[in-house]
């Protein structure tokens, strides 16, 4: 069937960021509460092999978790490079870098009032204490969400 | 045409942060719907139903329940059409993906009790939009195939027109054509956003600017401006460069000169994109559902965003048969700071009352 063409101009500016800096993520929404106040070490055997932060998705909607373009984070200064980054989400963990590859089905949903934990593996984890964290988030959905949250985290 | 067609109801959209707080679950947000003496409901699959994208036996008989026992009507279902779910920025979802989504949308609204699905389409932002295929929703072509089977199922597809498209841009001719050229006209129709109605700032925006530097005065001369060009009563000549000239003389920096070149992403100042009263009253009778935006309500109940009086007069004079249902959007500014539930319930204390007008002028 033929329709009438109607030629759109474009309004909207996409982020052409590469998000692999705390400072790509600073027109993001803000939110106080997309991080939880606690964070905790992971043993095993009595060694601490990382740490975990809970984390919120923003805006208004659950997402599929293959919609996660980027986590970013910064804790006390310090960049958190991908390679260490795991999800602990739904009964599953797997390293962030298997999201959007095919492996998860599409209908597979961050829900809208679940934290995602977020497992760093760095041997020898945090010291348990007050910790300054940043973390910024960039969504594939069509609005482009990037949001953001600054705060400190108690991680035990 | 009688105001007695136009009903009021809620988006759970308007209780966001609530929601997403716990501090309301559904049962408390349609509590909350009911107490503002609203009738009719939306509701977002991806925000609500735990079993999203399907509707699963349990919730159907809670959503039931909870419905018929506040006497509350469901109304529309939010769809949405992302594309893009891989790290290859090639691999993207495609026509017949999207249609599929779609229909699984179409099928939860009937199997909820909603005669709307808000359609997310290209058409969305009028004339406004990317031609980029990875960046856009449901397009014409597949508005067309999924016709037939919203009209079988009894669900209209509602294309909402948001700022800064315009229900006049002619954004939105190739859906027409498609109502058109199917003939499925129970199948889909224009909606109107309220943002696309919207005269002047919220008082919200305007401390934002002051926050950001801006003097006072010359917000509000701004806004005195703004409303003064955006009321269409036929007194609405505004001379854009002597503003600017005044302005410049009463001190505007950076923060007041950006607010004539972009606000909102609503248009400039100088030339905000609104459709006046007179073209959604001409619109009204074509129109099938509305989303009452606002970011704001002062405490008296009355608006400084839209003048809702005209709108809701346009609407009722129009031929408007069906519901305006509150989209509240305040709390995306500021979040976790303002009352939902009470700016809610203040939209419908002022709905109600430009409603009575019109009863009472005979409209």
């Amino acid at each position: 069937m033929e329709l009438k063409k109607v030629e759109r101009k474009s309004s909207f500016k996409r982020p052409v960021k590469a998000f692999d800096k705390m400072s790509d993520f600073d027109n993001g929404r803000y939110n106080p509460l997309l991080l939880h106040n606690y964070g905790r070490n992971i043993y095993r055997k009595g060694q601490k092999i990382g740490y975990c932060l809970d984390i919120r998705i923003p805006g208004y909607r659950g997402l599929p978790i293959n919609q996660i373009a980027k986590l970013a984070f910064e804790v006390d200064g310090k960049w958190i490079d991908d390679d260490c980054k795991y999800i602990w989400y739904d009964g599953k963990d797997f390293p962030i870098s298997a999201i959007g590859t095919g492996r998860f089905d599409n209908e597979w949903m961050w829900k809208y009032q679940d934290y995602l934990r977020v497992f760093f593996e760095i041997p020898g984890g945090i010291d348990q204490g007050i910790h300054h964290v940043k973390y910024g988030i960039y969504l594939r959905d069509h609005y482009s969400t990037t949001a953001l949250c600054e705060k400190d985290v108690t991680i035990v | 045409m009688s105001s007695k067609d136009i009903k009021l109801g809620v988006s759970l959209y308007s209780y966001q942060e609530a929601i997403w707080r716990g501090d309301l679950d559904l049962e408390g947000a349609l509590t909350a719907v009911k107490g503002c003496g609203a009738t009719g409901v939306e509701i977002f699959g991806e925000a609500i139903i735990p079993s999203f994208p399907y509707i699963s036996d349990d919730f159907l008989y809670k959503w039931n329940y909870m419905l018929e026992n506040l006497e509350l009507e469901p109304v529309c279902y939010e769809h949405f059409a992302d594309r893009q779910f891989w790290n290859d920025p090639d691999k993207y979802l495609d026509d017949d993906a999207i249609f599929d989504v779609t229909m699984q949308y179409l099928r939860s609204a009937k199997k909820l009790g909603c005669k709307f699905v808000r359609m997310s389409h290209t058409g969305h932002n009028g004339i406004w939009g990317s031609n980029d295929i990875r960046h856009q929703t449901v397009n014409a072509e597949v508005f067309a195939r999924l016709l037939p089977y919203a009209e079988e199922l009894g669900v209209k597809m509602a294309l909402e027109v948001h700022a800064p498209g315009l229900l006049e841009d002619g954004g939105n001719d190739d859906f027409l054509d498609a109502i058109e050229k199917t003939g499925c006209y129970e199948g889909g129709g224009l909606m109107l956003d309220l943002s696309g109605c919207f005269r002047d700032f919220s008082p919200m925006q305007a401390q934002e600017y002051v926050k950001r530097g801006a003097n006072p005065d010359i917000i509000a001369y701004l806004r005195q401006m703004s409303r003064k060009a955006y009321t269409y009563d036929g007194n609405n000549d505004v001379d854009w460069e002597e503003v600017k000239a005044r302005i410049i003389e009463m001190g505007a920096g950076e923060v007041e000169l950006g607010i004539l070149d972009m606000t909102m992403g609503h248009g400039p100042l100088t030339n905000r994109l609104i459709s006046p009263p007179s073209v959604v009253e001409e619109y009204a009778s074509k129109l099938i559902y509305i989303h009452g935006k606002m970011h704001w309500i002062n405490e008296d109940c009355t608006s400084d965003e839209i003048d809702y009086h005209r709108y809701i007069k346009a609407l009722a004079r129009g031929g408007y048969k069906g519901y305006i249902s509150t989209e509240f959007e305040g709390q995306r500014s500021v979040p976790h700071t303002l009352n939902e539930v009470e700016f809610v319930r203040r939209q419908h204390i002022l709905m109600r009352e430009c409603l009575a007008e019109c009863e009472a002028e005979g409209i």
